[in-house]
């Protein structure tokens, strides 16, 4: 039997306590949060969610003294941290009961070695080297990281990284734990692991956790106590999971819905709290698996597409960042022309490398890539870029002018392309990546996400044969998330191939109706991505995680969860054509 | 030209995290490109002597300058040049292995310029003057150590007129376009370059 | 063409256990050294000290081969341009010229000039495997430090074992900034006029600016979240203490900088010249 959600108790000591508070960057002119009323008590866990720049981060940086101690602003109401209210205090003992693990992994790794990185906060604290080592090599040893203590940076993955990162702030026996998106960089499995790990250390040490994600699933993996949906700097809702789940709220703020229950409540079904649907686990299918299997049985499977020529080809392909590496192993497959697909695959696996094969970034150690039937080794990235362009994972390496419009028009200007035509072909594809409001703007003022879409712009206005995208949804929340996918969809329509590397098992059910599986350099699977999905061996090997669709049809005693998750994602297109 | 009015705010003694690691930053951006630089150098060297090696000389004092334009205390650009020097060796430049005292004898003569103002004045003619400084003394010490004194008098001026023109150029003026363009787009918040009001 | 890093490599050796600092000191006074002098017979010993010590580090040829093959293409380059810019250097220090071979016109092989480029291979040469056992043999911490420790301040330490933590990913940001904007349609091969190319490199350097400055907000905030700054003093994880060895290591080479010193300008004149009789 699996644990319940155990109810806040209410009779608990509060810790993080925000009454009436608002807080407005100082170079903004509205409050970024307003009218915030919140109590989060002793040992609870607390997930916020909300759509991108509604100010979950801001109330990330309240708590842990970012704001306004670096990032400059006004408050007004209060907010207390253990008492104490935070106006009185200062970032440094803010930190003695604040722990915070920030988003990205690489950029808060500061020490040399793992040993340094977990005893930092130690070092300042001027506790001598004698004491620091017993209590480095415990929390080490907590986190699973004992082994590592003289690993450098480069050794470790996202996830062990994202491990010490936690060490780094259990060292000071913290009361709080805040953690930013945790997940964003990691592999499904990984970001399940890591889960895992947060909810084992809270109920071991007792301690408050906050948790910012827009992965709500993921999240919910482990219980959490409440859900607080944050919407333009407001708390719309605080709640129970299973109170919030069944309710449109999650809808309404662009938010996305556990794929479970989307199906269910594409069946139908109304869902109620009485089903327990924060948790597959608990959720109470034998009250409506019968609604659910006609809904199954009234479904028509989906129709595959005619295959056509290939137009990209790896053959053998092999590749080392040093000599005697081989980062890329061997890899051979082909991509169709006209086709969406997907590669996913753990952290460091090597898909990013492959991407930078693919436009000649790097050179192959052996092996042919093949366009049209063509070897292209001799060809310059500038000629390869006419034909294929590339999407890369972080947006600043790729933005190099001030403002928008420059930057999506960079690649025409440089071709010599009339400027009539530049403006109209950029206006557009400003307009379809939801940045045509913004088209005067500097780069700088743009978010994580909104930044990710300028570059997206800037290679979809040149219009190549084959567009890669690695993570392209990172840091998007739903409503972002879609209108790109949507797009992407009507190129590909219009014959562009589309390849995206993700982690995002959702969009790879959705949207790439094949996916090819890359771990430890080698290709494990190039199959349909339902197949992929549903296969434990791949699944296990490649850190990916199986679909919660799957569970549910097998929970809900459908004899083909294969089958079900073709038609749900059938349906699902439908319903998204129906949609524009 | 008067000192340029400084916003309310007493400036912090020391430096703070954020300077730091700007500090930092900006001597490994500065140390790999000039791995690139000083491959072009080592050409210029071999094939015009001590006349067109100057020409670029500029951009090995920028990085100090700009650390002290944008973050303006005492020591700033003898920490960035320094940090760059220990870079610059681990980058696996040849080069880096005299780069720290060049190091030092740059970033003391920018702090020179600096401290000649008291640390009050960043402007157009400041940096322009710290450019200048930054060449003198590493002139002196490469020239006794690459023995450039043999090349007679009427070159050594020349040579050591172009170095500082050089600097004032590469290394002064370039600062003050990136210190100003990265700060007029308002990235550079916590620093103490955009507590100073702009110059008109 | 991005060098590799070169890391810290572990080893239990006399050169590891001195102190950064110390093996600081010693790197600079040994280049001193060799920096000044011409004088043959003082490069040799330097020479074959510096490779003494080498082995005294155990770190071995291959793990370290890239970079040396690296530093020795260099030395060939540095030396073919030497010959065409300057064949007659050596004639005109020494003062002699026995020519081997004539080729054309300024260009003949002389002995001098063999001998000249001899005595500037051999400095690098001197320098090279103290270069690299000051890389590969110092834990980048425990050189902050012990530069603390010798009255450093501590932020300012930090920011030298801060620079060596991220090098390794600002390079890797540069390239991938490099090849990115060239697959844009920026071209930077040497197909395109210098004033254009020139162009191009700015446009460069505004990503590299940009993610850098990413960087540093992230990188400050995650270190004053976990108490930076915090006090006057600090403690370091990975500190060691100065003992003997350290003094007694420093003071051999002072002692070695003063006679090569000595031996080189004892006649006023830099260079050892074998062909006055
Ligand atoms: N340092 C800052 N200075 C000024 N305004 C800021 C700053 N940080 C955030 N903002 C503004 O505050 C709003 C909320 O930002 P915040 O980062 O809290 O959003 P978020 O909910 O965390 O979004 P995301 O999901 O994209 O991370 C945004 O509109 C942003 O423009
Ligand atoms: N420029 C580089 N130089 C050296 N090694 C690199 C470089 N880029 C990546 N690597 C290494 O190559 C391996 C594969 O990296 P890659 O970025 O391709 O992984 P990935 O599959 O994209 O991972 P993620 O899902 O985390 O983005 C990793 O071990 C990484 O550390
Ligand atoms: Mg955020
Ligand atoms: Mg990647």
């Amino acid at each position: 039997m699996i644990p319940s959600v155990n109810r806040p108790d209410r009779a608990r000591r509060p810790v993080i306590q925000f009454d009436d508070f608002s807080f407005k960057y100082r170079s903004q002119t509205e409050p970024t949060l307003q009218n915030i009323n919140l109590t989060i008590y002793e040992g609870e866990k607390v997930l916020i969610v909300g759509p991108s720049g509604s100010g979950k981060s801001t109330i990330g940086h309240c708590i842990n003294g970012l704001a306004p101690f670096s990032y400059k602003g006004d408050i007004t109401g209060s907010l207390k941290i253990l008492d104490q209210e935070t106006k009185t205090l200062d970032i440094f003992s803010l930190s003695k009961m604040v722990g915070t693990v920030l988003q990205d992994p690489d950029g808060q790794f500061i020490g040399l070695t793992v040993g340094e990185d977990i005893a930092f906060a130690l070092e300042n604290d001027c506790r001598p080297q004698e004491k620091m080592r017993p209590i480095v090599a415990e929390v080490a040893e907590m986190v699973e990281m004992n082994d590592y203590l003289h690993a450098s940076t480069h050794q470790l993955s996202g996830g062990q990284k994202q491990r010490v990162s936690l060490a780094g702030v259990m060292v000071d026996d913290v009361d709080i734990l805040l953690f930013d998106e945790p997940l964003a960089n990691l592999d499904p499995a990984t970001g399940k692991h890591a889960i895992a790990l947060i909810d084992r250390i809270q109920k071991e040490t007792d301690t408050t956790v906050v948790i910012i994600e827009h992965r709500i699933e993921d999240v919910l993996d482990c219980p959490v106590d409440r859900i607080i949906v944050l919407d333009e700097g407001r708390i719309v809702a605080d709640m129970d999971p299973d109170e919030l789940l069944p309710s449109s709220i999650l809808e309404n703020t662009n938010l996305r819905e556990p794929l479970y229950l989307k199906a269910v409540k594409y069946a139908g079904i109304q869902v109620t709290e009485e089903m327990k649907p924060a948790h597959l686990h608990s959720f109470q299918t034998n009250l409506f698996k019968d609604r659910l299997m006609a809904w199954f049985e009234a479904m028509s499977p989906p129709k595959p597409k005619g295959p056509t020529f290939p137009i990209l080809e790896l053959e053998n392909i092999c590749f080392g960042y040093q000599p005697n590496q081989d980062t890329v192993r061997n890899v051979s497959f082909s991509v169709h022309k006209g086709e969406m697909m997907a590669i996913a695959g753990k952290n460091g696996a090597g898909k990013s490398t492959l991407s930078k094969l693919i436009c000649g970034f790097e050179k192959p150690a052996s092996g042919r890539i093949l366009f049209n039937g063509k070897d292209i080794a001799n060809d310059t990235i500038k000629e390869r870029s006419l034909r294929i362009g590339l999407v890369m994972q972080n947006p600043n390496q790729m933005i190099s002018k001030h403002m928008i419009f420059d930057e999506v028009a960079l690649g025409l200007v440089l071709r010599g392309v009339p400027e009539a035509e530049i403006k109209e072909r950029v206006e557009k594809t400003l307009t379809v990546c939801g940045l045509y409001p913004f088209r005067h703007w500097p780069i700088s003022a743009l978010s994580f996400g909104q930044k990710k879409r300028v570059t997206i712009a800037s290679i979809l206005v040149l219009e190549p044969e084959i567009i890669i995208l690695d993570e392209p949804t990172a840091g998007q929340d739903f409503k972002h998330y879609t209108e790109i996918m949507e797009f992407l969809v009507g190129l590909n329509e219009q014959g562009i191939t589309i390849i995206m590397i993700t982690h995002d098992m959702h969009l790879m059910l959705e949207y790439t109706p094949r996916a090819i599986v890359i771990a430890g350099g080698e290709k494990i699977a190039d199959d349909t991505s339902v197949n992929i999905l549903t296969n434990p061996e791949v699944i296990d090997k490649a850190n990916l995680k199986e679909t919660s669709l799957f569970e549910l049809a097998i929970k809900a005693g459908i004899n083909e969860p294969r089958d079900f998750i073709g038609r749900f994602i059938a349906y699902d297109k439908e319903v998204r054509t129906r949609w524009q | 030209m008067s000192p340029k009015v400084r916003k309310g705010k007493k400036q912090q003694k020391g430096f703070s995290t954020l300077e730091i690691v700007m500090m930092a930053i900006v001597a490994i951006v500065h140390g790999i490109a000039m791995t690139y630089v000083a491959l072009l150098n080592q050409v210029l060297t071999a094939a015009g002597g001590p006349i067109l090696t100057s020409v670029i000389i500029g951009l090995f004092t920028i990085h100090g300058v700009l650390a002290m334009y944008i973050i303006r205390k005492p020591g700033a650009a003898l920490v960035t040049c320094l940090i760059s020097g220990v870079v610059q060796i681990l980058a696996g430049n040849p080069n880096g292995l005299i780069s720290m005292v060049a190091a030092s004898s740059y970033g003391v003569g920018i702090e020179v310029a600096f401290a000649f103002f008291r640390y009050k004045r960043f402007d157009f003619i400041t940096l322009s003057i710290a450019g200048f400084t930054s060449m003198p003394i590493w002139f002196v010490i490469a020239g006794f150590w690459f023995g450039y004194i043999k090349w007679g008098i009427g070159v050594m001026i020349i040579a050591f007129l172009v170095r500082c023109l050089s600097g004032v150029v590469l290394a002064g003026w370039t600062s003050k376009l990136i210190g100003d363009s990265l700060s007029k787009t308002g990235i550079l918040k916590g620093f103490t370059i955009s507590s100073y009001k702009q110059a008109a | 063409m991005a060098v590799e890093m070169m890391a810290y490599i572990e080893r239990r050796s006399p050169i590891h256990e001195l102190t950064g600092v110390t093996k600081l000191l010693c790197f600079i006074m040994w280049s001193t050294a060799a920096m000044l002098t011409y004088d043959t017979r003082v490069l040799l010993f330097l020479l074959a000290a510096s490779i003494y010590v080498f082995v005294l580090s155990k770190i071995k040829l291959k793990e370290i081969s890239f970079v040396l093959i690296f530093i020795l293409v260099f030395l060939l380059i540095n030396n073919i341009a030497i010959y065409l810019f300057s064949p007659q250097e050596g004639v005109k220090i020494y003062g002699t010229s026995h020519v081997l071979v004539e080729i054309f016109g300024r260009y003949n092989v002389t002995l001098e000039q063999l001998f000249y480029q001899f005595n500037i291979t051999i400095k690098y040469l001197t320098v090279i495997p103290i270069a690299i056992l000051f890389i590969v043999a110092t834990h980048p911490s425990e050189f902050a430090a012990s530069l603390n420790r010798i009255g450093v301040s501590y932020r300012i330490s930090y920011s030298v074992a801060l620079a060596l933590r991220y090098i390794p990913d600002i390079q890797r940001d540069f390239r991938n900034i490099a090849i990115s904007q060239q697959a844009r349609g920026i071209d930077m091969s040497r197909k395109e006029k210098l004033s254009k190319r020139i162009k191009n490199i700015a446009s460069i350097i505004v990503p590299l600016i940009l993610s850098s400055l990413d960087r540093i907000e992230v990188i400050s905030n995650a270190m004053e979240l976990r108490g930076f700054g915090k006090g006057k003093k600090r403690t370091w994880y990975s500190a060691r203490p100065f003992r003997k060895k350290d003094y007694s290591a420093l003071i051999l080479v002072i002692v070695m900088l003063i006679l090569s010193l000595i031996i080189t300008f004892h006649d006023g004149e830099r260079f050892y010249n074998p062909f006055l009789k």
